[in-house]
């Protein structure tokens, strides 16, 4: 199976960032680092960075090919199918857990009475909408959508400013250094190396010798954007940051100008759904374009519809309550995504480039 | 609630598998019958409220036996 769709950087940053940023807008960064988890937010960045390389040098290397030729040419058949299969699940399990973010978003912030299954059934069949169109489908969406996204998120920011109360910050890492690490660690794989993910997308970039560029800027500007957003929540919530399950929405309720400028938590929603229907539709193109991989399809349309429907199955059973969810994603989720994020990538990285310099220094001999 | 299930499900496989069929894409038709097959069991089971297993505690016991002190 041959897959032709292509984007443009443009496209390639912008589902990057919308992917990075997803469901972080609106569950937050969270950890023990109180107050100083903005601090937690740019270790993270920091932390991701040589990961974010080592995926790009992982696609610079075999450019033009999709992540499980790659892995094919570096380990053989059986291997790659079963690296194939571990990160199918990921990206399942990923979409799944996004799915069901933003359904206990809906449930709890707008429709507690409506059954959860509601809200994940409609957000589920948008992404298997958006997953069947394809990647170029994708790129388009998310470069006519995070434009919007960003004004919001300035209007929203610059409304918000009333609000804002400088002590809430102080003192500037008050906290224990490795409570501040350890913040930076849970930001570092929920969301900065999740982008492992895109891995499957950014082959499919117009111009081969970019997922570097495409990968970075998209990385940093969702970085910056997470660390103005929780510079943001802190300002505003101070220590109550940490009991609300959105902060973001918690905010920007609080904005009241002129007893007629109110209710505009509204918009936020609205970022928090281009945020989880661009991240679900990703992991969902990923794990069925995976799927169709493992077991040579001639196209992964053909299973997109079964796939996603599974992912909505599957989020509705993930977690009992949101207490589950919370603890689930901010202490569980940091390193069990460890071995997908860090630790495969680095061993395809130095296999890969091994087998590079083999092939090279072979061609050299025989020339 | 079923019955809506199942109908939802045959208009699927008139949408998804005819097509297939006809163009002889016999392991898209398997693969997709088979996810198809697991995809409407677990609907099924989500209509008669059987509580499904979820895979979230068996996760978080590994990660505790492996990284808790």
């Amino acid at each position: 199976m041959s897959y032709k769709e292509q984007i443009t950087d443009k496209e390639g940053i912008c589902i990057s960032a919308t992917f990075i940023m997803g469901t972080t807008l609106m569950m937050g960064i969270s950890g023990e680092a109180g107050n100083d988890i903005w601090v937690s937010v740019i270790i993270g960045v920091l932390m991701a960075i040589p990961m974010i390389l080592i995926y790009s040098r992982i696609l610079s290397l075999f450019q033009g090919k999709d992540f499980l030729d790659i892995l094919e040419a570096i380990a053989g058949k059986i291997v790659s199918k079963i690296i194939g299969i571990i990160y199918v699940w990921y990206a399942f399990h990923l979409g799944a857990l996004v799915i069901h973010n933003f359904g206990q978003f809906v449930n709890v912030a707008s429709l507690p009475e409506t059954p959860i299954i509601v809200p994940l059934f409609f957000l589920g069949i948008t992404c298997i909408a958006g997953a069947r169109a394809g990647v170029e489908v994708i790129g388009r969406v998310s470069s006519y959508l995070l434009p919007i996204v960003m004004i919001i998120i300035v209007f929203v920011q610059i409304l918000v400013i009333p609000q804002l109360n400088i002590n809430y910050i102080k003192p500037v890492l008050g906290y224990s250094i490795s409570s501040i690490l350890r913040g930076g660690f849970s930001a570092f794989s929920f969301p900065f190396a999740e982008s492992i993910i895109l891995v499957n997308i950014l082959t499919s970039l117009k111009t081969k010798k970019s997922p570097y560029k495409v990968y970075l800027s998209g990385t940093l500007l969702a970085g910056i954007t997470i660390l103005i957003l929780t510079v943001r929540n802190i300002m505003v919530l101070g220590d109550m940051r940490e009991w609300m399950y959105f902060p973001s929405y918690s905010a920007v309720s609080r904005i009241s100008i002129g007893d007629f400028v109110q209710r505009i938590e509204v918009t936020v929603a609205f970022v928090f759904v281009v945020g989880a229907f661009i991240k679900a539709t990703v992991c969902l193109f990923a794990a069925s374009y995976g799927i169709s991989k493992i077991f040579n399809l001639h196209d992964y349309r053909s299973i997109v519809i079964q796939t996603g429907l599974l992912m909505i199955y599957f989020s509705y059973t993930i977690y009992g309550n949101i207490m589950e969810m919370r603890n689930w994603a901010f202490k569980v989720y940091p390193y069990y995504a460890f071995p997908f994020q860090v630790i495969i990538p680095l061993i395809i990285w130095i296999i890969a480039e091994i087998k590079v310099r083999k092939n090279r220094a072979k061609l050299k001999n025989s020339n | 609630m079923i019955i809506l299930v199942i109908v939802f499900y045959g208009i699927l496989i008139i949408y998804e598998f005819v097509p297939l069929f006809r163009e002889k894409k016999w392991k898209d038709f398997i693969i997709n019958a088979i996810l198809s097959f697991f995809s409407l069991t677990v609907a099924i089971l989500l209509c008669l409220d059987v509580k499904m297993p979820s895979t979230q505690p068996l996760i978080q016991k590994l990660v505790s036996s492996l990284f808790e002190r």
